[in-house]
């Protein structure tokens, strides 16, 4: 894997570095300043795998770094992990808003820094497994494999859309007093198995897309992240406590996708057709992982009931 | 007065970093150890301007910056001392900026802190 790491002080570029090499990467690049990156990017010459962004930096800061690399088309999903001090935790909304995929803290803690690097390292592996199933999907046609129908997966050419496990992390940040102030709900598409069996790895993330582009639009007035966690399900984190009309938005996102129906009907294949669940809100007084919220949210959404895995995981 | 380069991981506190990850640090903390003359006249020679009234809320948010560097390694590198007055420094400053408080008078507050931080600093580069 080759990392770039930026930060204007040189002794904590000294630290990661080290870090990195004593988890056997040894392709890492270390530059002062925002800018210095955008060059290095610039250019094309060379693919960086990962990003370590310090956020607060003179001129551009971290987290004008990380929109301004996800505007390039081939880093949309490269992984960028942003460093901060902890009492600048506040700064991490923003940064998982430009895009960023993680974060770890300074002082540095060697066990967490390493934990978050091993996750990135697996998240860079699972995004060469797709690349080339595109790359076997354009080379053998039919026969090439698929994407897995439970993998999350990232959804293409939406602002607002992150990683499932960013949106995981993200979540795991928040207090619980931001947590107590936003919602998550999900809306499943139903067909999707079919969308799944019928097309390519590539055509059916262009149906996530497609489904996705409706549901932002139904939702543009809000302020919300949104995620594909696989079996068709969609996770939107809404940053305020607000009550959804869902039956309404599930009319708007059905009515939008209606429009696609001369295209789909061309592939033969279907209109993709989505339930809307309820809003899930964080009560002040509830426990347990942050992230069960993701999950009941998903759970309420589906049309027959929760799926075994996740009412496994609900009752465990 | 000639200052003779510190060992690596003299003045550091003797659990700290784990053995197991003093190579690791070595470089940087050694990097570290350099920059601490540099930084120390930066802050000096901000402080000198304030004083005599050539100061500018840049110059104060300059020695923010200083400090908010100092505070992001020293920690990690097993100086906890030098962190946390490191981020005393930047964190007033910054109230200071945002409440629009004269340089002058958010350099009275602070300036005690700074005198620790640098003399901190200078233990560390001295030992």
């Amino acid at each position: 894997m080759r990392f770039i790491c930026v930060d204007d002080d040189p002794v904590f570029l000294d630290i990661i570095a080290a870090n990195l090499r004593g988890q056997g990467f040894s392709r890492i690049e270390c530059v002062g300043s925002a800018r210095e990156v955008l060059d290095l990017v610039g250019d094309g010459a060379r693919q960086v795998d990962c990003f370590l962004v310090d956020i607060q930096m003179p001129e551009i800061d971290g987290i004008q770094l990380c929109r301004a690399l996800r505007a390039i088309p081939g880093y949309r999903q490269t992984p960028i992990v942003m460093v901060t001090k902890m009492s600048e935790k506040g700064y991490v909304d923003q940064a998982f808003a430009a895009g960023a995929t993680d974060y770890v803290t300074k002082p540095l803690d060697q066990l967490e820094f390493r934990s978050r690097i091993n996750m990135v390292k697996r998240l860079h592996d699972e995004r060469k497994r797709t690349a080339s199933l595109r790359e076997q999907q354009s080379r053998f046609g039919d026969d090439a494999p698929k994407l897995d129908f439970a993998s999350p997966a990232l959804i293409p050419a939406i602002d607002n859309a992150v990683e499932y496990f960013a949106l995981e992390n993200y979540l795991l940040t928040l207090g619980k007093v931001r947590l107590f102030g936003s919602s998550v709900l999900a809306i499943n598409m139903s067909n999707a198995q079919v969308f799944h069996g019928s097309c390519d790895a590539g055509a059916f993330l262009d149906v996530l897309g497609d489904v996705g582009q409706s549901i932002f639009e139904g939702l543009k007035i809000h302020q919300f992240l949104i995620s594909y966690a696989g079996s068709g399900n969609f996770v939107i984190f809404l940053s305020e406590r607000t009550e959804i009309d869902t039956e309404s938005l599930e009319c708007q996102i059905n009515g939008a996708l209606m429009q696609f129906e001369t295209t789909f009907a061309m592939d033969r294949l279907p209109v993709p057709q989505v339930t809307v669940g309820p809003s899930v809100s964080c009560g002040i007084f509830t426990t347990g992982r942050p992230t069960k919220m993701l999950e009941r949210s998903i759970s309420l959404a589906q049309p027959n009931g929760p799926p075994a895995r996740i009412a496994g995981r609900l009752s465990a | 007065v000639t200052v003779r380069p510190a060992a690596p991981f003299a003045g550091l506190s003797p659990d700290w970093p784990p053995a197991a990850t003093r190579p690791v640090f070595a470089a940087a903390t050694l990097r570290f150890i350099e920059m601490i003359p540099h930084r120390i006249g930066k802050i000096e020679g901000l402080v000198e301007d304030i004083n005599a009234k050539q100061g500018s809320p840049a110059k104060l948010a300059e020695i923010a910056d200083v400090a908010h560097q100092l505070a992001g390694t020293a920690a990690t590198l097993g100086m906890p001392r030098i962190g946390t007055l490191s981020e005393n420094v930047e964190k007033r400053i910054k109230d200071g900026l945002r409440a629009s408080q004269s340089p002058q008078s958010v350099l009275a507050r602070v300036g005690p802190t700074i005198e620790t931080l640098l003399d901190r600093l200078e233990d560390a580069y001295i030992d």
